[in-house]
């Protein structure tokens, strides 16, 4: 799983920053978006194997990021993780019911948030 | 302001702060697993202040949420069967360090009888947490904590009011410093905490019990406390065993 390309969309400088030193740690290869449009373009361009996405994006929000993802057949196999601080259940239900494969609360663990996207990888390709 | 756009005006603001705080406390947790290098006493100490003052803020911001949204009616309890003693057994587990820490015994004596129970195990996971997580506050150093489990056929009296069926009661005692009896019915109340001049030893939201007390009541349960100052704490709480009206 090293090596696997993850797609980091987070809207705060610091969020990100925190994420991708901890995941590039694993040696992951990152590549940030900080928006909707963009985490789109660089979904397309990069075909990365997971993508982190935040909910609250300056945009258009994560509920509406993949729903173009998941109606474009290019990208649309790829796992998307919502990456959030909105944690009630009711909110988790309908992540899911949009075609979220789960998520990753925020405030995160340092010490497990790896292991939950490693997770998340090894579902995709154990698929 | 509706409610409606109350709820989402608050759960918007509660999102807001979480962002902040999760690099608070994510950049402050990394910096002390030293992987950058090697910190200082000192270093570590002013670190780990940080990080549980961020913590503090966190449990807050969730208290708080969890009370709107009792205030909103917007609880609703998802049930499912599940196994009491493995409930328990991870409840102590999510405190093992902290006891470990305070050099508190925490012993589970687990009744017969009672295996799988029917609640919402999110919810019942949050109750035993706030009462270990009360108990083990109050409780000083080389201190006990035990937590109890009962089937009962027939509600104590202190639950008189629940229809007749079969109930489970879980209890949580200590050997702390206890509650006076006027502060007794108080302390589920929000924001009450007993003694002001010695809140500064114990740091906690305040909201700890009362959130419980709701929890435990939307599970049609009862929750009611024993003590003699000085001398320790019992709380217990009683829910039916089976609620297929869930």
């Amino acid at each position: 799983m090293a090596g696997a390309k993850i797609l980091l969309v987070d809207d705060t400088r610091l969020n990100r920053e925190l994420a991708k030193d901890l995941l590039e740690m694993e040696g992951y290869q990152i590549i940030e978006a900080i928006s909707g449009k963009e985490c789109i373009k660089k979904a397309r361009q990069n075909k990365p194997d997971i993508i982190l996405l935040d909910i609250e994006l300056p945009d258009m929000s994560g509920l509406e990021v993949i729903k173009v993802i998941k109606k474009d057949t290019e990208i649309n196999s790829i796992p998307v993780v919502a990456f959030t601080g909105y944690n009630r259940h009711e909110e988790q239900e309908n992540f899911l019911a949009l075609g979220f494969s789960g998520f990753i609360p925020k405030p995160f663990d340092v010490r497990k948030f790896p292991q939950m996207v490693a997770k998340f990888l090894k579902n995709k390709l154990g698929s | 302001m509706n409610v409606n756009s109350e709820t989402k005006f608050i759960s918007t603001i509660s999102h807001k702060l979480k962002t902040p705080l999760n690099a608070v406390l994510g950049f402050s947790e990394l910096l002390l697993e030293q992987v950058y290098g090697t910190l200082n006493e000192k270093q570590i100490h002013y670190l780990k202040n940080i990080h549980s003052s961020g913590e503090n803020l966190l449990t807050l911001l969730n208290d708080l949420m969890d009370l709107m949204n009792f205030r909103w009616g917007e609880t609703q309890l998802n049930y499912s069967d599940f196994s009491l003693s493995l409930a328990i057994n991870e409840a102590c587990e999510s405190v093992k360090n902290w006891v470990a820490k305070k050099n508190i015994s925490l012993e589970i004596k687990n009744g017969a009888g009672i295996s799988v129970i029917r609640a919402d195990e999110d919810k019942f996971m949050k109750i035993l947490h706030h009462l270990l997580s009360n108990a083990i506050k109050f409780t000083h150093p080389g201190g006990t904590v035990e937590i109890s489990t009962q089937f009962l056929k027939t509600p104590p009296e202190e639950a008189s009011f629940l229809f007749p069926q079969t109930y489970i009661e879980v209890t949580v005692a200590d050997t702390g410093i206890g509650i006076q009896p006027q502060d007794q019915e108080k302390i589920f109340s929000e924001f009450y905490q007993v003694d002001p001049n010695r809140s500064q030893d114990f740091e906690g939201t305040g909201l700890g019990l009362c959130i419980t007390r709701e929890l435990v009541k939307l599970h049609r349960g009862k929750i009611w406390v024993e003590s003699e100052g000085g001398k320790g704490s019992k709380f217990s709480f009683v829910i039916p065993r089976i609620d297929n009206q869930g």
